[in-house]
């Protein structure tokens, strides 16, 4: 060890020894911003990659590209991918994957699990099935305001919480749901609307997985209190049409802040659950023209009908859960398991799926109109 | 200092003949220097001539043509001693007295015994008059050389500040710094160093500031250099640092006065070289090399914000390259997507690998830079053109090279230039750098600066350690590093240079 050429080797050793790395020319890659899986008919995998056809020189040209291969298994598609391509496909910026409702329902697990295995893929890309389309269409559909579809799609889950249509699931999220005892994972759907003769994504609405094969849709309404009830958070406008003097309008509030809570009860060998909702509410329009805000009682009455709406709104999400899916996607049962263990000892495991749609519910909501924007009493017409 | 002097002149074979001590003889003498010392010099001039009869004496006067002022030795020696009657009875001691007191009008007479010392002075650019009869020669301050006078500063501009730099003149250097530190405690020390070259050096430090130690240290390191010449103050800092090896720099150097004044007043000891527009300061810490000597003069909260924007071009100007290398050939996955897009379009068709174009693009830079250094100011703009247009423009549209690493390039040059004090290790660090990114990626690239690291960490400036204000958690050790507090907060000095007289300001912080 005295010798200076062996220390200096030894240390080489440690450099070179301590890691994976790989030298790569930037410009030899192609990225991979989206992905779809489709089966085909003689159920292979159909992956399809959206990429950007990259131009140098004096004027970049940045245009996305779809390419699709089949393979056997998804690996395989995405080697013969390579062949078609003539070059190395690169997940490192990709940002979501979308698989065929056809796909989803046979199982994503195999998929799922290859993406988390995979050291060139980032486990925060967004999963999502698509509905009424395959995924390669969702690729290949029109993308006005954003530079592709697969930076649509990142750049709309940012925005989600403005309009809580859909729920939005990351690799490390949803495969986390699919181990997760006593809780039944979901994806937001992505459908093609038709606009000025062009078909364009829109992602609302969620796809509900037993185990890792998708069984059913939630609709948009169902999929907002979804939401909140997985957050513990409420965001977002709410709307209700309460009556008022013999007429009905909507009145419309966004959400300044929330209470949500959830509680497990177990009583004389009975599990129920509680969940309690407060509201803070900073109301927007109003559609009622005699409706003087500041008058005390009215404006209990209008948060009663606030709470009303939201209370019967849950309740609709309640009885889609446990009556149409039976299936546990709110989480009551890893709620239960936490809290509860003595009732999950009892009811859990296996007996959850049968126990669940039985589970009482109670469901209490209060609201409170906070602030009114800058107008204390409506605009009158006075003509 | 004589000990040195004697040692070195000791060592010298043909230094014997002008140990001799004068012979009374003026012929003697003349034929000493004509044909011994000065043989085959026909720049010394010999001049003989009489006293006034009815006893008229020989008289020698030898100056260097053209350094000293011919007015000056005609009008107060040769005209007052022609018209002077020396008695003959009148000789040595009591000769040389006489003259001194009643013949030579002149405030700086010199008397010198050994012809040796006569040589030197000669040398200088002073006369040297001989009288017959008498055993010693008079030394006459006569030198009329030509210096530049003290200009503004080229190299260490200010926008606010005084605009003096030291000349060459080593007398005008240490007026220089004289009249900023007006103590008696300022001292300065001489030192000839240079066995041909003769060079003058002076060692200057506030006694009861400077630690007595370092003081020592450098008279010390001094005194052991043997060298036949110093031309310039380089020599000096090369010889008597630390760790020679190292890039970094464990010497300051400054053309101002008003820098030099501001270290002697902090503890340290600067060295003026004769000769040498550039004064050292030592110990020099790492610190110094982004700290400019504006910083003080201006608001201390400007201040601060430019020695931030200085740390960040530090940054910025060792690491870019290396970073962007690593990403791009390492770790695309941390780019930005649309980053990385347009990055990837601007290297289509790019001939070279992005290691490759990183090593090219900086060498071609350092070259520019070079160039433009040597040349004198008007083509230097022209090869900044070349530069800028031909090399930047066209290389991108003819695709040799990508136009990120245009951007890299500029980034790194404009940042190098905002800390010119190390401009000089951050091309090699940057170098270094690069190279550990192009063939670990990140991962070598944070080996490359732990090890740096590793290596500033270890050194030292005459016992001081050389990165004392980051490693010390003393608040008022790093008082003066990435900000700078306002004077009434430093009210101390260094530690570690002013250790016996810490006290800058007044106890209770009044200004």
């Amino acid at each position: 060890m005295r010798r200076p050429a062996a220390r200096l080797l030894l240390l080489l050793f440690c450099l070179l020894l301590s890691g994976c790395w790989d030298y790569i020319e930037v410009e030899t890659l192609t990225f991979v911003i989206g992905a779809g899986v489709d089966i085909t008919p003689e159920n292979h995998f159909k992956l399809s990659v959206e990429t950007f056809e990259v131009r140098g020189g004096d004027q970049t040209n940045i245009t996305p590209y779809v390419a699709s291969a089949t393979g056997i298994t998804i690996f395989n598609a995405l080697r013969n991918l390579t062949n078609t391509t003539g070059k190395q496909m690169f997940f490192g910026h990709s940002q979501a994957i979308v698989f065929s409702e056809e796909f989803a329902r046979k199982g994503v697990g195999e998929v799922v699990g290859f993406m988390q295995r995979d050291a060139g893929v980032r486990t925060n890309m967004w999963l999502l099935v698509a509905k009424d389309a395959s995924a390669e269409e969702v690729f290949k559909a029109d993308y006005p305001l954003s530079p592709s579809v697969g930076l649509y799609l990142n750049r709309v889950m940012d925005v989600q919480e403005r309009n809580p249509t859909f729920i939005p699931m990351q690799i490390w999220e949803f495969s986390r749901a699919l181990n997760e005892e006593g809780m039944a994972a979901i994806l937001p759907t992505i459908t093609l609307i038709e606009q000025d003769d062009k078909k364009i994504p829109m992602v609302e609405g969620t796809a509900v997985f037993d185990s890792d094969r998708m069984i059913g849709w939630l609709d948009v309404q169902d999929t907002r209190i979804l939401g909140y009830l997985l957050t513990r958070r409420i965001t977002g406008l709410l709307v209700t049409e309460p009556e008022f003097r013999g007429e009905t309008k909507p009145v419309v509030a966004e959400v300044r802040a929330s209470q949500v809570k959830i509680n497990p009860k177990w009583e004389n060998d009975q599990l129920s659950m509680e969940i309690v909702v407060r509201l803070f509410l900073d109301l927007h329009e109003l559609g009622f023209e005699v409706f003087d805000y500041s008058q005390t009682d009215l404006k209990r009455f209008l948060e009663e009908a606030f709470a009303r709406q939201m209370k019967s709104d849950i309740e609709h999400l309640l009885n889609t859960v446990q009556k149409d899916l039976k299936l546990d996607i709110i989480g009551f049962g890893s709620m239960t398991k936490k809290k509860v263990p003595q009732a999950w000892r009892k009811l859990g495991g296996k007996k959850w799926k049968s126990e669940f749609p039985q589970i009482p519910v109670m469901v209490h909501v209060s609201a409170l109109i906070t602030e009114t924007g800058i107008l204390a009493k409506p605009i009158t017409a006075r003509y | 200092m004589r000990p040195l002097i004697n040692r070195l002149f000791g060592k010298r074979k043909s230094s014997e003949a002008q140990e001799l001590f004068f012979s009374p003889s003026i012929k003697e003498i003349r034929k000493q220097l004509e044909q011994g010392i000065f043989a085959q010099d026909d720049s010394i001039v010999y001049r003989t001539f009489f006293t006034a009869e009815p006893h008229g004496r020989e008289c020698l006067i030898v100056y260097p043509e053209a350094m000293t002022s011919n007015d000056f030795v005609s009008e107060f020696v040769v005209k007052p001693l022609s018209e002077e009657v020396l008695e003959p009875g009148l000789r040595g001691s009591a000769l040389a007295a006489h003259l001194m007191e009643h013949v030579l009008p002149i405030s700086a007479v010199k008397e010198v015994s050994r012809l040796r010392d006569a040589v030197d002075d000669i040398l200088t650019g002073d006369a040297a008059l001989f009288v017959d009869g008498c055993a010693s020669a008079f030394i006459l301050p006569s030198k009329s050389v030509t210096i530049r006078l003290p200009t503004e500063p080229s190299a260490e501009s200010v926008v606010r500040g005084p605009r003096e730099a030291f000349c060459e003149s080593l007398a005008v250097n240490i007026t220089l710094v004289r009249r900023r530190i007006r103590t008696p405690m300022l001292k300065f020390s001489y030192m000839q160093l240079g066995r041909q070259t003769q060079t003058k050096v002076a060692i200057a430090h506030i006694e009861g500031i400077a630690a007595p130690a370092i003081v020592e240290e450098v008279h010390q390191r001094l005194s052991e250099i043997e060298i036949d010449g110093i031309i310039d103050s380089g020599y000096i800092e090369e010889l008597i640092q630390d760790a020679p090896l190292s890039p970094f720099k464990t010497i300051g150097h400054t053309e101002r006065p008003d820098i030099v004044a501001a270290r002697l007043l902090e503890g340290r000891v600067a060295i003026l070289v004769d000769g040498t527009p550039v004064a050292l300061t030592m110990p020099f810490l790492f610190v110094e090399s982004l700290q400019a000597n504006e910083d003080y003069f201006k608001h201390f909260a400007i201040a601060s914000v430019d020695r931030l924007i200085r740390y960040i071009c530090l940054f910025l100007s060792t690491s870019t390259p290396a970073i962007y290398l690593a990403l791009v050939a390492y770790h695309p996955i941390l780019i930005p997507t649309q980053l990385a897009l347009s990055i990837s379009a601007s290297r289509q068709g790019v001939p070279f690998p992005a290691v490759i174009e990183v090593f090219m693009m900086g060498l071609i830079f350092e070259i520019m830079r070079e160039g433009g250094v040597r040349l004198p100011g008007p083509i230097g703009q022209a090869l900044s053109i070349v530069g800028a247009i031909v090399l930047g423009d066209a290389a991108v549209q003819a695709q040799i090279v990508s136009a990120p690493m245009i951007i890299v390039v500029a980034i790194t040059a404009i940042s190098g230039f905002a800390v010119p004090k190390i401009y000089g290790v951050m091309v090699l660090l940057r170098a270094f750098f690069s190279l550990c990114a192009g063939l670990l990626g990140l991962y070598g690239y944070f080996v490359g600066v732990i090890a740096v690291t590793i290596h500033l960490m270890s050194l030292r400036s005459f016992g001081v350690p050389y990165m004392v204000n980051y490693t010390d958690f003393d608040p008022q050790n790093i008082k003066d590093t990435a900000m700078r507090v306002p004077w009434w907060h430093m009210r101390l000095r260094p530690r570690l240079l002013a250790a016996r007289n810490p006290q800058r300001l007044r106890e209770d912080g009044e200004r």
